[in-house]
């Protein structure tokens, strides 16, 4: 009789062990282009990024509408409609994502990364209760008793900090708050041991207090499980709380990157610059907040050089020239002609 | 900084009607070849008194069951009719049928799903509960004893048609108001003081008729099926109107030795059926303001 | 505290609303007051279940209340729609919901013209092209429909639509939580000209705390249907005395990642509306609580136009 607990470990161990022989770079974007070509006109939703995330660290993805920080999120995970067509390189986990086959893209979705997003609600079947679905999500990956399934559910409810897993398990997903619900919904993501986490938007829909218990949560798994996050979201506050680095994204490019506490403290590249000044800041008081003019680029037409040029007050002759990357500092850089930062 | 400096300028100006029609022709394939069926069955049936090569009621018995040739190209019925010319005569009575079996059933069941779903309590009680007694009928039963009550007849057949079609469009109209009133925009309505009847009307009745269109313009196959049913039975059109139904329902005895007699009406029929529904499918996203849109 | 005898522009008095739903009876607004003077913005915070857009409901007529008082410049809140609407109008918190799509923008702005005031032909006309360029949209937008604009143009249109009625009263219900951050900005910022140019009066409905601080002058904090804390902005947010209010202040996370730990994790979650605790709704996880704030209902503490409802509140000198 095989013991399966003792095979589980072995994995596990096997795992690990490769984990040695590289930098552990859990997730390596080269070059990403997403577009859709369309009859008259190619959206370019993104327009060639590189992002780079290990075991451990948060990476928080921050934009606007339109900035392209959703698809490349699904992109990691092949999770881009039909439509789309993706360029560079994308691999999580060691495995290549784009170009790679369902069954490839099936074991690795929930075993090597998985992703949340803004509603958990919808993310669950309001016809099962939370165990089922739960268990459902373990057996997929892993072939456990029935016992041991739901050991492993429980066991995961408590590293969210759900109080009372078995009442839970036994629960519909109306009957809990939305909080609970994404707790459910991080639980199952983390069921399977996934090396990296895309979280979409997560704590958008929630109550401020609630949205704190994530941030401290996901904070604790990075910690304990050293699991790496993507975290997209528009919110700098929650950016400055969460990430361990961050990538500001703009019109399909990243337009400046690096540690959270330097690209915060000294943003480099005017839109970052900017945006931080829109976003009205408590204990600020009634300060008028800055605003940029113009709008969004249209994404079939984007300006030639640097997308953000024609909004730009600092712009340039130089800016409708593709701009290049300048360091700013430690594994801090921005894409722009004239950075507010000299350096 | 004044407000104009906040003023965002409109995206570029929206495409030609050109390429917009170019670009809805390749998306949707199927509704663009479904009208164009249509469109052929309609000119097929304004223009039958000169595409027609023969008098379609011109009884010549010498010229009787003649199979399909170059001068009968869908040969001759059992009394020696051109069976061409009585199909695109026949599309006249099918698409009138059609047209107005749909449109009274239409104008008799949207009214009472618009008050039924907004004023609901027993209002809608009532009125729900009356239209079950017309659909609780089997689909010909309720149609062939108003015509049997009334007298044959085409009037009578479509009044019949009309009056026992009405309650799906009453029940399809309501759930779509039920789910209109509780958007946000007739809650601003309301909170502005516009009155009931006008939120019924400027705001309700717009967004609600979509799915009734789009069924009516499916059951309209329907109808005309259900016309031909009927007269096949006796009860519709009588000679000397003519009928696609009546055409089939007369040559029947024909099926096996003369089959094209019953056969091209058929098809007529089909055919006809067929390019509505398409049209029907294709038609919501034409009503609605917000194609192209992602 | 209000001196002068002018009425307040908005008495709310002893506003409660319960409604009957399967799992029993859910008390949304409990017996709560507030005031708005002419020109200032008053906000209401708080997080789910709080109640703030029951109040917002119950203003408009959209719910009706079981008990309580509102008076609109010491006059009754008329019941009539239409008189209703010329005391107070609201911007709803989704633009994309709030604005028929199947009508022109035109139309949109035109017909609370056309009810309230009768206005048609050229009168009409210009009064739509006034409004519109108030909240910086113009001519060229009139013939298109709401699906044909961004977030931040359709909520101008919004309250060019809701400053049609020339109401006393703006009711904003989380008008930018909708929008992306810089055009947020850019929407607050008209609300504040707006106010400035015509002297209009706001109840902002908020959770979002920075959003408030911005926008109003004073705020009301509310929990599971009851207000918890009340006074000016300065008052509330600068010296919180509810821990509530304290807990909320401290969850907002903080753009400066230097102060990320002292992000305050409360515990537990808001409960239930079926299910309101006894005594002080918050006892349950607050960290100052003691037994008798688990039985007994706070009374509420007024010093110098700051209330709030506390048994333990915090920097108590007494």
């Amino acid at each position: 009789m095989i013991d399966e607990s003792l095979q589980y470990s072995a994995v596990l161990r096997l795992a690990d062990s490769s984990n040695d022989e590289e930098q552990a770079l859990v997730l390596e974007v080269e070059g990403l282009t997403v577009s859709f070509p369309g009859l008259f006109k190619t959206v370019k939703a993104v327009r060639g990024i590189d992002l780079k995330l290990k075991r451990g660290e948060i990476l928080g993805l921050v934009g606007e509408s339109g900035s392209g920080k959703s698809m490349t999120a699904m992109s990691c995970l092949g999770l881009v409609p039909e439509t789309a067509r993706l360029g560079g390189i994308i691999r999580v986990a060691g495995q290549q994502v784009n170009g790679a086959s369902a069954s490839q893209l099936a074991a690795l979705r929930g075993g090597g990364a998985a992703m949340i997003f803004q509603n958990p609600m919808k993310a669950l079947n309001p016809f099962f209760t939370v165990g089922r679905q739960m268990f459902d999500v373990i057996s997929c990956h892993r072939q456990l008793s029935k016992a041991q399934t739901r050991a492993e559910a429980l066991s995961s409810l408590e590293a969210v900090s759900m109080p009372d897993p078995p009442l839970v398990l036994a629960k519909y997903p109306h009957q809990l708050s939305g909080g609970q619900l994404q707790r459910v919904v991080i639980a199952m993501a983390l069921a399977c041991r996934p090396k990296l986490l895309i979280a979409d938007e997560p704590t958008t829909a929630l109550d401020v207090t609630v949205q704190a218990q994530i941030i401290a949560l996901l904070r604790k798994l990075a910690r304990e499980q050293d699991l790496a996050i993507l975290f997209i979201t528009h919110n700098l506050g929650v950016v400055a709380s969460l990430c361990d680095r961050v990538a500001v994204m703009y019109a399909g490019e990243v337009v400046e990157s690096g540690p959270v506490d330097q690209v915060f403290k000294r943003p480099a590249h005017p839109y970052t610059m900017k945006l931080m000044g829109t976003v009205p800041t408590l204990g600020q008081g009634p300060q008028p907040l800055g605003f940029i003019p113009g709008q969004v680029p249209n994404m079939a037409a984007p300006p030639a050089g640097c997308a953000f040029n024609p909004r730009c007050e600092r712009a340039t002759g130089r800016c409708v020239h593709a701009a290049p990357r300048v360091e700013i500092g430690e594994g801090h850089w921005a894409a722009c002609h004239n950075t507010l930062v000299k350096v | 900084m004044s407000i104009q400096d906040i003023s965002q300028s409109m995206p570029s100006r929206a495409p030609s009607w050109r390429i917009k029609a170019l670009a809805f022709a390749s998306e949707n394939k199927l509704f663009v070849f479904g009208a164009l069926l249509l469109l052929l069955i309609i000119l097929a049936a304004v223009f039958a008194p000169w595409l027609a090569p023969y008098e379609p009621n011109k009884i010549v018995f010498s010229q009787k069951l003649l199979a399909p040739s170059w001068a009968h190209w869908m040969g001759t019925d059992e009394f020696g009719r051109d069976i061409l010319s009585r199909v695109l005569y026949g599309a006249r009575t099918s698409l009138v049928i059609g047209v107005s079996v749909t449109l009274i059933a239409m104008l008799i069941g949207i009214p009472i799903g618009l008050v039924s779903g907004y004023f609901g309590g027993r209002v809608d009680t009532l009125l729900m509960r009356l239209s079950d007694v017309f659909l609780a009928f089997p689909p010909l039963l309720l149609p062939i004893a108003i015509t049997a009550a009334l007298g044959s007849g085409l009037a009578n057949a479509m009044l019949a048609l009309a009056v026992s079609w009405f309650p799906w469009y009453a029940r399809i109209m309501r759930g779509a108001v039920v789910r209109v009133r509780s958007e946000t925009y007739i809650h601003a309505a309301r909170s502005m003081g516009v009155s009931h009847g006008r939120i019924l009307l400027r705001h309700v009745l717009p967004n609600a008729t979509t799915p009734v269109i789009v069924q009516g313009s499916m059951d309209f196959g329907y109808t005309i099926l259900a016309a031909a049913s009927l007269s096949f039975i006796g009860l519709g059109a009588k000679p000397p109107m003519i009928e696609w139904g009546l055409m089939a329902a007369a040559s029947r005895s024909q099926l096996l030795e003369n089959p094209w007699t019953v056969l091209f009406p058929g098809v007529a029929i089909f055919v006809l059926v067929l390019a509505v529904n398409l049209v029907g499918d294709g038609l919501r996203d034409v009503l609605d303001p917000k194609k192209g849109t992602r | 505290m209000n001196n002068n005898k002018q009425p307040a522009l908005l008495s709310v008095h002893q506003l409660h609303k319960t409604y009957a739903s399967r799992d029993g009876l859910v008390t949304a607004i409990d017996h709560i007051s507030l005031e708005v003077q002419v020109g200032e913005t008053v906000a209401l915070v708080g997080e789910s279940g709080c109640g703030k857009s029951t109040v917002a409901a119950t203003l408009l007529g959209l719910l009706s209340a079981d008990s309580g008082q509102i008076l609109v410049e010491g006059r009754p809140l008329p019941t009539d729609a239409k008189a209703r609407g010329r005391s107070l109008s609201m911007v709803f918190q989704n633009p994309y919901a709030s604005l028929n799509p199947k009508m022109k923008i035109k139309a949109i702005v035109a017909e609370p013209l056309k009810v309230a005031f009768g206005l048609h032909g050229s009168a009409l006309h210009e009064r739509i092209l006034q409004l519109l360029g108030n909240v910086g949209m113009g001519e060229e937008h009139m013939e298109r429909y709401p699906h044909e604009f961004s977030g931040g143009q359709l909520q101008r249109i919004a309250i060019a639509r809701a400053l049609a009625l020339e109401s006393k009263l703006l009711i904003l219900d989380e008008p930018t939580a909708a929008l992306d951050v810089s055009v947020q900005a850019q929407v607050l910022q008209l609300l504040k000209t707006l106010q400035a140019a015509n002297g209009l009066s706001y109840l902002f409905i908020s959770h979002d705390l920075a959003t408030v601080e911005y926008l109003a002058q004073r705020v009301l904090v509310m929990y599971l249907g009851r207000i918890v804390e009340a006074g000016s902005v300065e008052q509330v947010f600068g010296r919180p005395r509810h821990p509530y209010t304290r807990a909320l202040l401290n969850s907002v996370p903080s753009i400066d990642p230097e102060r990320r730990d002292q992000l305050q994790i409360l515990s537990g979650e808001i409960p239930s509306p079926l299910n309101r605790p006894a005594g002080c709704h918050f006892a349950p996880r607050c960290p100052r609580a003691s037994e008798r704030c688990r039985r007994e209902v706070p009374a509420e503490t007024r010093e110098y136009g700051h209330r709030f409802s506390c048994h333990h509140p915090l920097n108590d000198e007494s």
